[in-house]
């Protein structure tokens, strides 16, 4: 069977793991540059704090019901998903990290799923403190269905059994809520008068293939109970590494846009090698507001460039984009977001060389694993690029940001005794 | 990190003379994360202010190791929530009966009541203090 363990408000859970105070109070927690609400706890629920709603639109709700704020704190919440995968990895080795609070499992070694999830819950809440639900069933799409029954439900686990009425709950099912469904065939739905997924599971092969896609019609076998998604224990290598943000301001000078543009590419770079890739193309995009309405300042570049040979280098990375920026900045334009892509990416074991580059190269190595060890022993971007910002300010808003509990020393809860 | 591994790395192979009778067994240190920490994922640290453990050997500026993962007993020093608030105390059961007791004659056993709630919140393995 596939056990679905997900966790309940996963980053309004991680914010109170340390404050016993905030037990039962309405908090919420804000995505990057504290822009929208992205985790409520279930007293915001209550109050109608809605996932996604941007924060300034609700200010006063916030105000009168005196609701905790929280900006992101994801190096917080990734050490705590990391321990929780490793603690469910004891439950099962065929286990998928399918998202930071969400994991698919096959467990096989027992019949009683009930006990199964029951000591899951129980484990992870003692282990690292985090509530989660299970939703069992014999696939991975009826597992997301036998989630949301567990969501709701008081233990928080749910089991879809064959001796259970599938055939109802599917009727009881919108097939729009359908993992891996969603709107986008909403019309052709519609039009066949199919609103249910039990709707859904009796609907034509060749008509599912030639108006939508393969994955629609596995969607609907596993809807059936014939698994069609397995599990997925190894992530498939990395195709690309994006990072792409949008600027605080509006950015209009080519000098504060090269900063950004360095920044990104760094970040781009440290990603990288901590994959142990390499990349051999870049590409950079730089992007005005496209919300004004005046059509003349409205500009997107975009560009691409191979290196001579694949790099991880911060600087040979950093110095193509600075480059290639030169190449598509535009005066007179005020750009609202950028961003740097590597792709082409290869092991970094399965390097080849070029004659012209021997030299160099096993400085350069050690210079890139110095920059590496100091800015992991010391904090992130003590050691930059010169075109970087300088200045200690970050990218990102964060007003409202916890402390990292668990993973940084001058960060540890103090305790008075 | 590959580089604070490599600290430790010697290579013998150098000179034309006798080898080194030690060579064999340079690998072997001593990590003190291995001494203290048995169970890492439900392993976390806090820093304590106050006086009122200083005979079980905590001070104040202490860094206190917690394992959620131990079952708490009679007499294990535990991190624990009442009422909301975190205290570090040594648990005690007489007839029962949950008593937290300071290490410390200033202060008086606090009983677990149903009034007020209560939860262990791991127990603490050790405690830190550097001198220098």
């Amino acid at each position: 069977m596939i056990f679905l363990v997900d966790c309940n408000n996963f980053y309004v859970s991680c914010e109170r793991l340390f404050r016993p105070d905030l037990q039962n109070l309405p908090i919420v927690v804000l995505s990057n540059n504290d822009g929208c609400i992205i985790s409520r706890s279930s007293e915001a629920k209550k109050i109608g704090i809605n996932m996604g709603e941007p924060i300034f639109k609700i200010r006063n709700l916030i105000k009168e019901n005196n609701v905790h704020v929280f900006s992101s704190n994801f190096s917080l919440y990734g050490e705590i998903s990391n321990r929780i995968m490793l603690e469910l990895k004891k439950f099962s080795s065929e286990l998928e990290i399918y998202s930071i609070d969400e994991a698919f499992m096959q467990i096989n070694y027992t019949d009683n799923f009930l006990t199964i999830s029951k000591e899951i819950i129980d484990h992870i809440n003692k282990i690292i403190g985090i509530p989660v639900s299970v939703g069992v069933a014999s696939t991975k799409t009826l597992s997301k269905i036998a989630l949301m029954f567990a969501k709701n439900n008081f233990n928080n686990n749910f089991i879809l059994e064959e001796k259970l009425n599938i055939p109802a709950i599917l009727k009881s099912l919108d097939v729009e809520e359908i993992w891996g469904i969603g709107s986008k065939y909403k019309k052709y739905f519609s039009q066949n008068k199919i609103f249910t997924a039990y709707d859904f599971i009796n609907t034509n092969k060749s008509w599912i293939l030639n108006k939508m896609n393969i994955n629609v019609l596995r969607t609907r076998e596993e809807l059936k109970g014939i698994s069609c998604f397995p599990i997925i224990t190894s992530n498939p290598p990395k195709k690309s590494i994006t990072v792409s943000r949008s600027f605080r301001n509006n950015i209009n000078n080519y000098v504060e846009l090269e900063k950004r543009i360095s920044d990104y590419a760094f970040t781009c770079s440290r990603k990288l090698r901590k994959e142990n890739l390499i990349a051999y193309t870049l590409s950079i995009f730089i992007v005005t507001n496209k919300y004004r309405k005046d059509n003349k300042s409205s500009y997107y570049g975009f560009i691409s460039d191979d290196f001579l040979v694949s790099t991880n280098s911060y600087i040979e990375i950093v110095k193509l984009s600075n480059k290639l920026l030169r190449k598509i900045y535009k005066k007179n334009f005020s750009y609202k977001k950028g961003g740097v892509i590597l792709s082409k990416l290869s092991n970094k074991n399965s390097y080849q060389t070029s004659y012209l580059k021997l030299n160099s190269s096993n400085k350069q190595h050690a210079l890139m694993n110095s920059i590496d060890y100091i800015n992991t022993t010391f904090g992130p971007e003590k050691i930059k690029l010169a075109s970087q910002n300088l200045k200690d300010i970050s990218f990102l808003s964060k007003k409202n940001l916890s402390p990292k509990y668990i993973n940084s020393w001058d960060d540890i809860p103090n305790i008075y005794i | 990190m590959s580089m604070i591994e490599s600290i430790n790395y010697f290579d013998t192979g150098i000179s034309a003379g006798f080898p080194s009778p030690a060579g064999d067994f340079i690998s072997s240190k001593l990590n003190i994360h291995d001494y203290i920490v048995t169970n890492p994922t439900a392993t976390f640290c806090v820093k304590v202010s106050g006086d009122s453990m200083v005979q079980a050997g905590i001070s104040s500026g202490d860094i206190l190791v917690i394992d959620r993962s131990i079952k708490p007993l009679d007499g294990h020093i535990v991190l624990c929530v009442l009422d909301e608030e975190y205290l570090i105390k040594k648990l005690k059961i007489i007839n029962k009966k949950i008593y937290l007791i300071a290490a410390n004659n200033k202060y008086k056993p606090i009983p677990i009541t149903k009034e007020k709630p209560f939860d262990i919140s791991g127990v603490v393995i050790a405690s830190i203090r550097k001198f220098i």
